[in-house]
């Protein structure tokens, strides 16, 4: 037997285990996969990801500072994580135009009140309430978008690949 | 063959990303939370089925065949774009995308295809 016939086509044993081969390639980057966090240590809230560390307005759009509730350690370093090439810092410092195209489908603004800096993230186009949270203002903000290519002009067509990671003044991962 | 092979690159980055990495793709998965594991479990298998079409295709393993798979594979996510997302830079992108996996599913001979 040289072949097996597909339609009009012919795929032999070569392609056969060629594809084999794939499928097994396959399988086990899906089981990696599978396992792998996402955007790693945050939590999903309105399909936007936010920090795990801190809180959410619970009423009356109030927030509260997340400083005194760090029950955990620091995490690791920002930098060593596979995010860090993804992210867009939002503070301390201006936005950048690069920041401003990555927050495609959402608003964002980054007042500091005294020690504290107040973070509000608006989703475009939804009628879901803001993001709200404070941090401590020696924290650095930094927005991911994993992918710039699902972001035609100012919309956002997928927002698993976004998310909000906040690191404390050695740059470690605290939210 | 150069089409084939581009084309058979295309898929085989975006099923390697989705198996990879596929919460980072569960955006996509329409009428489904982003944040199922049923939306997990569509993506690799999207990812799965592209990285088994670029191999066809970069291999020339019954390219007409897995063209046409592509086919619909590209009509999939450009409808989905068209109805979540209405037109935009991205769909037309991908519009050009379906026409060359047409184009390729339509094409009577495919060299360098491995037929053994």
């Amino acid at each position: 037997m040289s072949g097996m016939r597909v339609g009009k086509e012919t795929v032999g044993r070569t392609g056969l285990a060629v594809l084999a081969t794939v499928a097994v390639i396959g399988v086990l980057l899906g089981l990696r996969g599978l396992h792998a966090p996402g955007l790693s240590g945050l939590q999903s809230a309105n399909g936007v990801r936010t920090p795990a560390g801190a809180h959410r307005p619970t009423g009356g759009g109030r927030t509260r500072p997340t400083a005194g509730n760090r029950g955990g350690k620091a995490g690791p370093l920002l930098s060593s994580t596979p995010y860090a090439q993804y992210a867009f810092r939002l503070y301390p410092g201006t936005i950048t135009a690069a920041t401003r195209q990555a927050l495609a489908g959402f608003n964002v603004s980054v007042r500091q009140t005294g020690s504290q800096v107040r973070l509000e993230v608006v989703i475009r186009g939804t009628s879901r309430p803001p993001i709200r949270h404070m941090y401590p203002n020696t924290d650095s903000i930094y927005f991911i978008e994993a992918s710039m290519g699902d972001d035609p002009g100012l919309s956002e067509y997928n927002f698993g690949d976004d998310g909000l990671v906040v690191t404390n003044s050695q740059g470690r991962i605290v939210g | 063959m150069a089409a084939r092979v581009l084309l058979g690159l295309v898929f085989a980055w975006f099923g390697y990303h989705e198996l990879w990495q596929p919460r980072l793709w569960t955006g996509y998965v329409p009428a489904v939370s982003s944040t199922s594991g049923l939306a997990v479990w569509a993506v690799l298998a999207h990812g799965f089925l592209l990285l088994i079409v670029a191999a066809a295709l970069l291999f020339g393993i019954a390219p007409r065949l897995v063209s046409w798979v592509g086919v619909i594979v590209m009509v999939e996510v450009v409808l989905s774009l068209v109805i979540l997302h209405g037109l935009s830079d991205i769909t037309v992108r991908d519009v050009g995308v379906l026409g060359l996996a047409l184009a390729l599913a339509t094409q009577r001979r495919h060299p360098l295809a491995l037929t053994r």
